[in-house]
């Protein structure tokens, strides 16, 4: 987890003519004053404009003045000034920016200000990669450049995607106000999911690069502070344990040849100890708010594989009784497929193997193929194992887990 | 900002006019447009004749013709129109979940541009 950064004074005593210090000064700020700039002056691009702008004026004279006291006030007020000085955006900034909007606010949004970000962001009337995308730009603060390497995209691409988005917020008046508490219920899943799109592109390419690394952990940070925003939402809480649970088995996941170890062959001792014991408070809250929350339920099932790190055995019978219990609620076919694979670990594999025959599921991707796989294998069957393993090579997968999947194939 | 929510369905689902779903359909939207006249956000809107009244002029290279039917043979089409002045989107979206349909359906939300003023 990222550190919490100080509001002021951190960065007083760092030379400042090394490029890594600005990316540093950018990473630790660029995303609050954002969602605090949009939120205040009710506009996106004029937020990300006034924005480049202070930080263009600090490469420029604090070279020769020094670092200010407070870098992030400096950075909000030259901003804010900025804006205001747009003449063509004055009209707007006086008819549409939000009270108390003053160059003397407090840099930092507050929580409520956060909060409508993620919700405009994530508004249901905005595609779902594009959610992504704003999310990405405005409540982590990323760069163009790193937004299209997320998407396997170009700067221009996302770049259009973005200038898109924005128009359609603005052309059709997408409010920038929180939502009322009691449609959160429908507001909330679209914010969910484009953080679970998010973490999934970062946790599907485990070889991938350490940009691939670092924005599973903004996605992780995105998840922690919604969990934070909204103490009591279950769903809140649920997905970030569930995410935190996932990041803390990250190194575990690679071996020396850069090839997958799947989660039952990891060594429980190289997991993350600190954040397992977060996932399971996270986790412990969200239960409490409501057990039968999916993304409770698969923080459940992480946790429950986090017991073989004391207990040296995986319960699988519980995690099948889990993936049963999730597949009751949200009739997800993949849940039925990991209930199986549970089941036959359990030591019930042929009648796993009856059940899974008996699904009318088609194959639509991988997994299908690799839970097949196991199922037959854990039955001694190895043709058919060998069949499904190739099936599953047909399908798209990151570098490591296609390597793992080879290996498995000319061992079997 | 102004916004035109505009009512799709297939056409056929009333099996003409006079028939009980027609007449529920039509007491159903005076109710609610008796509902956005009270909150004031009511700028028009109508119920339109069947596809099959339809005449569209197209223009082709500069060429224009006149002909009988729709602008386009589709499963589910324009059968009325509200046009609301609200403030934000969100608001649209909340009267658009409230447009009566008689089965399967869709209200598309369209903001107006502003004044060129």
């Amino acid at each position: 987890m990222r550190m919490a950064q100080s509001k002021s004074g951190r960065h007083c005593l760092i030379k400042i003519n090394q490029v890594s210090d600005w990316n540093a000064l950018w990473r630790s700020h660029a995303a609050s004053l954002l969602a605090a700039l949009a939120q205040r002056l009710r506009n996106l691009d004029l937020a990300e404009e006034a924005l480049q702008h202070a930080f263009e004026k600090a490469a420029r004279h604090w070279p020769d003045t020094g670092w200010p006291n407070d870098p992030a006030g400096w950075l909000y007020r030259t901003a804010w000034n900025f804006a205001l000085d747009q003449s063509k955006h004055a009209a707007h900034v006086a008819a549409h920016a939000a009270q108390p909007a003053a160059a003397d606010a407090d840099p930092a949004p507050s929580v409520q200000e956060r909060l409508a970000t993620f919700f405009l962001c994530a508004h249901p009337a905005l595609s779902v990669d594009t959610q992504a995308m704003l999310m990405l730009r405005f409540a982590a603060g990323l760069s163009m450049a790193d937004i299209a390497r997320w998407f396997y995209s170009d700067e221009q691409t996302v770049s259009k995607r973005l200038q898109r988005a924005k128009h359609k917020i603005e052309a059709t008046r997408i409010s920038f106000e929180l939502p009322e508490v009691d449609i959160w219920t429908e507001r909330l899943p679209p914010v969910l999911s484009a953080i679970e799109v998010l973490y999934d592109r970062s946790y599907a390419d485990v070889a991938g690069s350490e940009a691939i690394a670092a924005y599973g952990r903004d996605a992780e940070q995105l998840a922690l502070t919604m969990a934070e925003l909204l103490p009591d939402q279950a769903s809140a809480l649920g997905l970030a344990s569930l995410i935190v649970f996932a990041e803390s088995r990250r190194s575990a996941r690679l071996d020396a040849q850069r090839s997958l170890v799947p989660l039952d062959r990891q060594d429980p001792q190289t997991w993350d100890g600190v954040r397992i014991h977060v996932a399971a408070a996270l986790l412990a809250r969200g239960a409490a708010a409501q057990a039968n929350d999916p993304y409770v339920v698969r923080a459940a099932i992480s946790a429950a594989h986090a017991e073989r790190r004391i207990s040296g055995r995986t319960p699988w019978r519980k995690i099948a009784a889990l993936y049963e219990l999730l597949f009751a609620t949200t009739a997800h076919a993949p849940a039925r497929w990991h209930q199986l694979l549970a089941l036959a670990y359990a030591g019930q594999a042929v009648e796993a193997l009856e059940k899974w025959r008996a699904l009318r599921d088609t194959a639509s991707d991988a997994a299908f193929h690799l839970i097949a796989a196991d199922i037959h294998h854990l039955n001694g069957h190895a043709y058919e194992r060998r069949a499904h393993l190739s099936a599953a090579l047909r399908y798209p997968l990151g570098s490591a887990e296609r390597q793992w999947v080879a290996a498995q194939l000319a061992r079997a | 900002m102004q916004y035109l929510l505009a009512i799709y369905e297939d056409e056929r689902n009333y099996g003409g006019r006079d028939t009980e779903a027609w007449n529920n359909i039509v007491n159903a939207h005076m109710q609610i447009a008796g509902e956005m006249v009270q909150a004031g956000i009511l700028r028009g809107g109508a119920g339109l004749e069947p596809t099959s009244t339809a005449t569209t002029v197209r223009t082709r290279g500069g060429v224009q013709q006149t002909h009988d039917g729709p602008y386009t043979e589709v499963r589910e089409q324009l059968g009325g129109f509200y046009l609301i002045d609200v403030p934000s989107l969100d608001v649209a979206i909340a009267w658009a979940k409230r447009i009566p349909l008689h089965a399967d359906g869709a209200i598309e939300i369209r903001a107006t541009l502003p004044d060129q003023d």
